[in-house]
């Protein structure tokens, strides 16, 4: 059975999804064209829908059933809030392959809980993945200010991530805690380029 | 956004259960494919398919093509039509 410990990454994972479901209604909306904007309101459902499910296998993890109203709080504060499309899909991108990092480390507790409790939600990650990994790896060949902003908005959202995964790392404990961020940062140079990221001290 | 990126239609195709017909339910159109599959996955969502697939419209080989019964548009079609009024009218 997955460790009680990881109830908290679990936790703060579903915040994350939560918070960014909404900013892919608020923002999704404007996008460059009305397809990207009709997937981004489909998308928006899930991961509001990965949210929910997240919470319940934490509760279920901490032994306790409570209703969810509303996020716990442990969001990471890069995705509470973006000015532009650019921003969302840099974050949709990074989300869902930290996410998917993080559950496929849990898959290797091999059991079949695990593994099915994780499945379906990992087909519905890569199509996020992709969809928002063609629209980073288009910024980044775009003309103009675009490539700058991108940038910004990858360093910006990379650096975040990898701070949280480095502490789940620590937490959960069992392996260098350099592990998740490192795969992290390679998952998301092959699916669009290179990721600066500031290393801790 | 920049223009110059290159925009393809592709048409949009669905089965809905094995041995049944393949049928165009739509279009989509996107500057990769991949993102027009995303596109008709998250679009064309209105059925659990058994199968889905979008294909390039430049890249339809057409071995029977339809002509049209209007007058002649870009793509040539209804020539013959308007051809033939303007015939046995003089």
């Amino acid at each position: 059975m997955a460790e009680p410990s990881w109830s908290n990454a679990l936790e703060a994972l579903a915040d994350n999804k939560f918070v960014l479901g909404d900013q892919l209604v608020d923002v999704g909306i404007s996008a460059p064209e009305l397809a990207s904007a009709l997937a981004a309101v489909a998308m928006a459902q899930g991961e509001l829908g990965h949210a929910r499910h997240l919470y319940h296998w934490s509760h279920e993890l901490q032994g306790i059933s409570k209703e969810i109203r509303a996020e716990s709080g442990k969001a990471l504060s890069v995705l509470r809030h973006h000015e532009n499309w650019i921003e969302l899909m840099v974050s949709l991108l990074a989300v869902n392959v930290a996410a998917r990092v993080l559950l496929e480390r849990l898959r290797q507790l091999n059991e079949a809980m695990v593994v099915s409790k994780t499945a379906k939600m990992l087909v519905e990650m890569a199509e996020h993945i992709t969809f928002a990994g063609e629209w980073c790896r288009r910024f980044r060949a775009e003309t103009g200010a675009i490539p700058g902003l991108f940038q910004a908005a990858l360093s910006r959202q990379s650096d975040a991530i990898c701070a949280w995964l480095r502490a789940v790392d620590a937490e959960i404990g069992g392996g260098s805690d350099m592990d998740m961020a490192n795969a992290f940062v390679r998952e998301m140079e092959m699916v669009c380029g290179p990721v600066t990221v500031r290393h801790p001290a | 956004m920049s223009t110059s990126v290159e925009y393809r239609a592709y048409a949009v195709f669905a089965r809905s259960q094995r041995g049944g017909p393949l049928y165009q339910i739509g279009f989509v159109e996107a500057f990769s494919d991949a993102l027009a599959k995303t596109y008709a996955n998250l679009t064309y969502d209105e059925e659990n398919w058994f199968e889905l697939c979008v294909v390039p419209l430049d890249e339809l080989r057409w071995v029977i093509e339809p002509q049209g019964v209007s007058a002649k548009g870009e793509s040539g079609r209804g020539g013959a039509i308007v051809e033939q009024r303007a015939g046995s009218a003089g």
